[in-house]
Order: C-alpha cells, then sequence, then structure tokens
C-alpha cells in the first residue's frame, strides 16, 4: 500500500498555500507534516480526504493503491482521518461507535468479534455497553483511533491527534498509533506542531 | 458579568431574580391553565352564565351522537399527522442537503417571508392557485382546450390534501427554522468529515449520526406543529374539508349556534379535542421511542447508503415547489384584488380598482386595530422576553444547577400555549371574560395575543441570548460604570438583529391571529384576519384578494423595517451601514 502526493498546488483567492508537493508514503510509514498555523496543513489533509472547500485552487494528484482520486468523493477514497478531538458518537455505546465503522459485508457473528477484538487490541475489553461520556481522555482517543482503523482505510491522516492529551497520556497514546499504523501496514501522513511526535525525522515535509 | 451587578455592588441575589422570573410564568400561564379549568364545567353541563345549572352527561351523549364524529375526528388525525410528517421529512431534507452548500443561503432567504405570511392570506392564495378555476386549471386549460373548469374538488376536498398541501408550505420553514437553530449546536462539519472518511454517504451520515443527536432539540417544535394542525380553525375554514369538516372546525360551529345547549357540546368537544391532542402526541413520543429501540442495529449495520443524489435532487425540487406555490398565490391574491372580471379560461382579466375602492372605507379600522394590537403585543413580547432571558442569565451566574432549572422551567411554560390547542383553552378564557364583562376590548385582544406572540419572541431571542459573550458586558461596565448604557450600548448593540427579527416575527405573528381575536372580541374589535375569514363564506374572490393581499403584505412591512433597520442607522442626519452588520 502506498500513498503518492504529486506535485500538489494549494491557492486560496490566488495566494499560493502549497508549491509543488511531492512525496511517497509507503505502508506502516509515517510521514510528519509541520508548519506554523495557516501555512496550509489541514488543507493538504483536507485535499486527501476529498473534503477541501470550492473556493480553494489546486492541482497534482493524489494517488493511493495506483488509483488517482482527486475526482472520488471522500465516502470512496478508502482514507481515515483522526482528529485531535476524538468525536465518538454521543448516541451510541462504545461497541456501536466501533461496530458503525466495520464495513457492511460481514455478518453480524463477525461483526461482533471484530469489535471485540478491537478492544482487546486498545486494552478496553468490557467496555462495549459503556456510554462514550464515561471514558477518560485517553480511552476516548484509542477507540476513536480503532474505529478509524475498523472501517479498513487504505490511507491514514492524522490531524493533530496527540495535541489535546496530557504529557503522560500523549506518550503511550503515540506508541500505540504508531504501532497499529505499523501492524497494519498502513500509509500515514500526520500533521503536527510539536517535534517530538514525530516518529521519523527523516520523513517530514515542512512548510513555510 | 451579570447585568444587575452596579458600581460593583450586587443590587439583587439569585433568588429575588428567580422568583420575578416565577412570577412573571404564573402570570403568563395562568391565563391558559384558568382557560383549560373554565372549559371542564360546561363540558360536564354547568354553565350558570347560559342558565345550565346542574352537572350533566348530556352534552357527552350528544357529542356521542353527533353524525360524522368518527369522520370529523379521522380527518383531524389524517391531516395534522400526515402534514406533520410530510414538513419534517422535506424539512430534514432540505437542511441535509443544503447545510454547508450555496444552495443553503437560497432557502435562508426565503425563511422568513414564508414565515411570515398569515397562515390565512397564504390558504386563500393557494385556493386561488388551485381551485379548479384557478390559475393552474387556467394554464392547463390553453393546452387541453378547457372552456368550463374541471369538475375536480382540488380545495375543500373531502380527504383534506388541500389542508395537508398548506400546512405543509407553512410548517415546513418553521422546522427548517428551529433545525438550523439546533444544527448549529452540532458538530455537523467533523461529523460530516468523519462520516465521509469512514465511508459513508452524507444523506446516511445525517440520518444515522446527526438526526438522532437533533430530534430531542426539535421534538417541541414539532409537537407544536402537530397540535397547531390538529385544532387549526382559520385555514380549515378556508381550504379545509365542509362535510363534514375538520372536528376543531366543528366545534367553533357548535360555539357560534344560535341554539344554547350547543355551547355545552362545544365544551365537551373542546375537551375531546384536548385529549385527542394530548393523545397523539403520547403516541408520537412512544413512536419515536420504539423506532429509537428497533432501530438500533440499524444504525451499526454497516450500509454506507445510495440514491444520496436523487433524495437531494428531490428535496431540493420540493422546496422549489413550495416557494412556486407561495409564489403564485401572493401573485394570485394580487391580481385577483385588481379584477372587474375574469371568464374561464381565460389568462387576462378585465382590470378595475372597485375592489380596492369597496373594500378601503371598511378596512381602515380592521387595519388599525390590526396594527394597534400586533405593534402593542410585539413590544410587549420583547420586553418580556428580555427581562426573563436576562434573569435567566443572572440565575445561571449565580448558581448554575438553579439556573438550568429556571431556564429548562421558562423554555417549558413558553410552550404550554402552543402545545395546547388554542380552541380549548381559548374557547374557556371566552367564558371567563364574558363573566368578569372584559370581552370587546383591544387591550383583551392583545393580551391573548400575548399569549402567542410571547413564546415565539421568547424562542426566537433566547438562541442568541445564549450565545452572547458576557465578557462584553463585562468590558462595558468596566469601563462605563453604568448597568444601563451597558445593556442599551453593549448587548442590544451586539443583539441587535436578532432583536429586530425578533420584533418582526411577533408582529407577524399577532397578524395572523384569529380565534383569539374572534373569541376575545366578542364582535367588536375587528382585525384584516378576522375580516378575511369572514369573506369565506361569501366567496367574493376580490374582495378576499383585497383582504388577502393586506394581510400579507403588514407582516411583510415590518420584515422590511426590521431589515432595514438591521443594517442600517442614523449618524448625523445621514444613513449609515450599522458595524455589526
Amino acid at each position: 500500500m502506498s500513498l503518492i502526493l504529486e506535485q500538489i498546488d494549494i491557492s486560496l483567492d490566488g495566494q499560493r498555500l502549497l508549491d509543488k508537493i511531492c512525496c511517497r508514503v509507503d505502508g506502516g510509514e509515517v510521514v510528519s507534516v509541520l508548519g506554523p498555523s495557516g501555512c496550509g496543513k489541514s488543507s493538504l489533509l483536507n485535499l486527501i480526504c476529498g473534503t477541501l472547500p470550492n473556493s480553494f485552487v489546486f492541482s497534482g494528484e493524489v494517488i493511493l493503491e495506483g488509483i488517482v482520486l482527486n475526482n472520488l468523493p471522500s465516502y470512496k477514497r478508502q482514507v481515515g482521518i483522526q482528529f485531535q478531538d476524538h468525536l465518538l458518537f454521543p448516541h451510541m455505546t462504545v461497541g456501536e461507535n466501533l461496530a458503525f465503522a466495520l464495513p457492511v459485508n460481514y455478518k453480524k457473528s463477525e461483526r461482533q468479534e471484530r469489535v471485540e477484538q478491537a478492544l482487546v487490541d486498545c486494552e478496553m475489553l468490557g467496555f462495549s455497553g459503556q456510554n462514550p461520556s464515561m471514558l477518560s481522555g485517553g480511552q476516548k482517543a484509542r477507540i476513536s483511533l480503532m474505529r478509524t482503523l475498523l472501517s479498513e482505510p487504505k490511507a491514514l491522516l492524522l490531524d493533530e491527534p496527540f495535541s489535546k492529551l496530557d504529557t503522560t497520556l500523549r506518550s503511550s497514546f503515540r506508541h500505540f498509533v504508531f504501532q497499529q499504523i505499523q501492524s497494519r501496514r498502513i500509509p500515514a501522513l500526520m500533521v503536527t506542531h510539536d517535534e517530538q511526535d514525530i516518529p521519523d525525522k527523516r520523513r517530514v515535509i515542512r512548510l513555510a | 458579568m451579570s447585568p444587575l451587578l452596579k458600581s460593583g455592588k450586587w443590587v439583587s441575589s439569585g433568588a429575588v431574580s428567580s422568583l420575578l422570573a416565577l412570577g412573571l410564568l404564573v402570570l403568563f400561564i395562568l391565563p391558559v391553565l384558568a382557560g383549560v379549568g373554565s372549559i371542564m364545567l360546561p363540558a360536564f353541563g354547568y354553565m350558570p352564565v347560559l342558565g345550565f345549572e346542574t352537572f350533566s352527561f348530556s352534552s357527552w351523549q350528544m357529542l356521542l351522537e353527533t353524525p360524522a364524529l368518527i369522520q370529523m375526528l379521522g380527518l383531524s388525525l389524517w391531516t395534522s399527522a400526515s402534514s406533520t410528517l410530510l414538513s419534517l421529512i422535506l424539512a430534514f431534507g432540505v437542511i441535509c442537503f443544503a447545510w454547508g452548500t450555496p444552495f443553503w443561503h437560497k432557502v435562508q432567504r426565503w425563511l422568513a417571508p414564508l414565515m411570515a405570511v398569515p397562515h390565512v392570506a397564504l390558504a386563500f392564495g393557494v385556493m386561488f392557485v388551485l381551485m379548479p378555476s384557478g390559475l393552474m386549471a387556467r394554464l392547463i386549460a390553453v393546452f387541453a382546450g378547457w372552456s368550463f373548469p374541471p369538475d375536480w374538488q382540488t380545495v375543500q376536498d373531502s380527504y383534506g390534501i388541500s389542508l395537508i398541501l398548506l400546512l405543509v408550505i407553512k410548517e415546513t420553514p418553521f422546522l427548517i427554522f428551529m433545525m438550523a437553530a439546533a444544527v448549529v449546536q452540532l458538530p455537523v462539519s467533523d461529523t460530516l468529515r468523519l462520516g465521509g472518511s469512514l465511508g459513508y454517504q452524507s444523506g446516511v451520515i445525517w440520518l444515522k449520526l446527526i438526526w438522532p443527536r437533533l430530534y430531542p432539540m426539535i421534538r417541541l417544535p414539532v409537537y407544536t406543529v402537530l397540535a397547531f394542525s390538529i385544532s387549526v380553525v382559520d385555514v380549515a375554514l378556508v381550504i379545509g374539508p365542509a362535510n363534514p369538516p375538520t372536528f376543531a372546525v366543528q366545534i367553533l360551529q357548535w360555539i357560534y349556534d344560535p341554539d344554547l345547549a350547543n355551547s355545552l357540546l362545544a365544551a365537551s368537544g373542546s375537551v375531546l379535542l384536548l385529549l385527542l391532542v394530548v393523545s397523539v402526541i403520547g403516541v408520537f413520543y412512544l413512536t419515536e421511542w420504539v423506532m429509537s429501540r428497533l432501530l438500533r442495529s440499524w444504525l451499526v449495520n454497516g450500509h454506507r447508503g445510495r440514491f444520496s443524489i436523487f433524495w437531494g435532487s428531490l428535496s431540493r425540487k420540493a422546496w422549489h415547489g413550495l416557494v412556486m406555490l407561495f409564489l403564485a398565490g401572493g401573485s394570485a391574491l394580487l391580481v385577483w384584488s385588481f379584477v372587474w372580471r375574469w371568464r374561464f379560461p381565460s389568462l387576462w382579466p378585465d382590470w378595475s380598482l372597485r375592489s380596492w375602492e369597496r373594500a378601503w372605507d371598511c378596512m381602515s379600522e380592521p387595519i388599525v386595530n390590526s396594527l394597534l394590537i400586533g405593534v402593542t403585543a410585539t413590544l410587549a413580547a420583547n420586553t418580556i422576553s428580555v427581562i426573563l432571558l436576562e434573569l435567566n442569565d443572572f440565575q445561571q451566574q449565580q448558581s448554575k444547577s438553579a439556573g438550568k432549572w429556571l431556564s429548562l422551567l421558562t423554555r417549558g411554560a413558553m410552550y404550554i400555549p402552543l402545545l395546547l390547542p388554542q380552541m380549548t383553552f381559548l374557547f374557556g378564557v371566552q367564558l371567563l371574560l364574558l363573566q368578569w364583562g372584559a370581552e370587546g376590548h383591544w387591550l383583551t385582544v392583545t393580551g391573548l395575543h400575548l399569549l402567542f406572540v410571547l413564546p415565539y419572541c421568547f424562542l426566537g431571542l433566547s438562541g442568541p441570548w445564549q450565545h452572547y459573550d458576557q465578557r462584553h458586558s463585562l468590558q462595558g461596565l468596566l469601563l462605563s460604570r453604568s448597568w444601563l448604557k451597558t445593556f442599551v450600548q453593549v448587548k442590544l448593540g451586539v443583539l441587535w438583529r436578532p432583536v429586530m427579527a425578533s420584533l418582526a416575527l411577533g408582529f407577524a405573528v399577532s397578524i395572523a391571529q384569529y380565534l383569539p381575536t374572534l373569541f376575545a372580541s366578542a364582535g367588536r374589535v375587528e382585525t384584516v384576519t378576522t375580516e378575511a375569514v369572514s369573506l369565506v363564506s361569501g366567496g367574493n374572490r376580490r374582495l378576499i384578494g383585497v383582504y388577502g393581499l393586506v394581510q400579507m403584505l403588514l407582516p411583510f412591512i415590518f420584515y422590511v423595517m426590521a431589515f432595514f433597520l438591521s443594517y442600517w442607522t442614523i449618524k448625523n442626519g445621514c444613513f449609515a451601514r450599522r458595524l455589526n452588520s
């Protein structure tokens, strides 16, 4: 699996935000995007997941597993996104939040198994019937990531995923995220402000 | 910081503010409860004012023996439930496919005029479009070669279809407005992005992720629409089925029947109508509860959705159809008000000013009454709303939990007159006014209008009041050291646009009131609305056109004024654009 950004330009009102960005992210790799506010980091993520507002103009190609995503609607791109807010759905239990992400082709029993396995993976077995509002910040973050991964994305975008966690939680969750990405061999692009978040200092896109 | 903080000293405590708010709420609710209470005695045969001094079940016996009672109740149920469900589906469809797109701005532009137009004026307009000799039939006649109007029952049809259509046109914008106010409190864009990244189409994201959180926030407005549709009289008189009519219309006929014994029958009917409304709301609630449990597995079955584009385009078309019908109705009123003769199937009438000349002499008094009552009720409603909102804010700062309770209580109280059938408690209020000899004065009519104007103004203002950043007032207070100056120059300055919109909305609500005017005026205070409805039986389309148009224009003028004042102010003798516009 690989995610390729080819000659990506993004402009807003005639002002160029991103200039000829090129990058290849292979399965299990995390490429970090660093830069000050307003430099176009979020616009780059929006472009990849297909939610860039019409007011932006872009050129270049986003290629995932050899398929050009440019003209596909966001729901067909198979690009998962992890926000800094966990965004667990409050009208669903923890188990239902996870089941919501599973593709339709699984039978009921398989769905149940996969949800249980995801809970085991994030060391939260027994939390299936819990209300999300009862979870701690770290637990919410883990469930949110597992939900994204259960949708079986072919690429993962991380939008400052650690910025709202305190220092102790931050390092354990960081470890958990990178471990999941590596074990599933998914290409990941991470926007961050914090140099400490970067797993591989050689794979960084610095935006001005 | 509290508005009641003056020069650094608290001039009032939380308890006093709570008592003040509760006192205002009791004053507001008392007539409604008294109205419901006073209908109970006549419903069981006791009505000394008309000489009935013993309790009996005879009126219930008469009621149960009324020919076509089941049909009338069935019609009321059918028209209300179907119009509410259709409006809800259409409103949700429009929100879900228009939100965040340029189409949403177009929808927003039409919401105010659609909500401002009085029900009766719209009913006349739609009637002129749909009736067998109406605009639509004339247009079809060009191609079909008809020489006579078709033998169709397109208005006042026995299934109540035209009534349902009218209620949908009127209630959909209201529900869209309420949904839009609720949607901004939810993380919609993030949910749409997240749902999309999980592979869900936007329509399904709205259904599975946003709707379950949105619906509890709009439940009371939906019940309001339901209760209104069951007990609506004025519109049903114009465009609803006539033989048999809906149950609320039948009750009105009993009230004004020369046979006094029918007043007892009307009282029993009013109680039955109340039971009907309570039962229907109960059934709706129960259905919601059952559905939310049944559909739990559907929520997480993984179906990402199909046909989003089809449903999106259907919602758009339905909305366009609704706006077109509104515009066609308004145009039909305008045309008919200037018609001298208009034979079928001609598309072009003979024009004349005769209807305006004939109507104008009789119209001045209803117009003045409508303006006087409307302006007084609107100013009073907005003043009370602002006082209640300020007291709520103050209480919230004193104690979060007490403030929350007071806020819930105030909101709940505001919905009471909207959830109870007008016919029931207003008939009761009329009996009380009759006993006290207080009917027939414009102030009494204004008081009854206030029962409906106040809730809409309060609910319209409560959103902006909640979102107001109190730090603006704190800054103002520190700089000016005057609470009044801070409130007028800072808070009202920031909230100027919602206040203007609320004034326009209040006036529109007052203009549309039919039953409160009818019951409190004893025929001595005529408004444009009561006069317009009374023209239905005469069937003079030219006069109906004039009255309908005037009824439509009055709130429209206020909306234009409010819009203008929202954006413009006078500085140094010249018009200048307001800074926060």
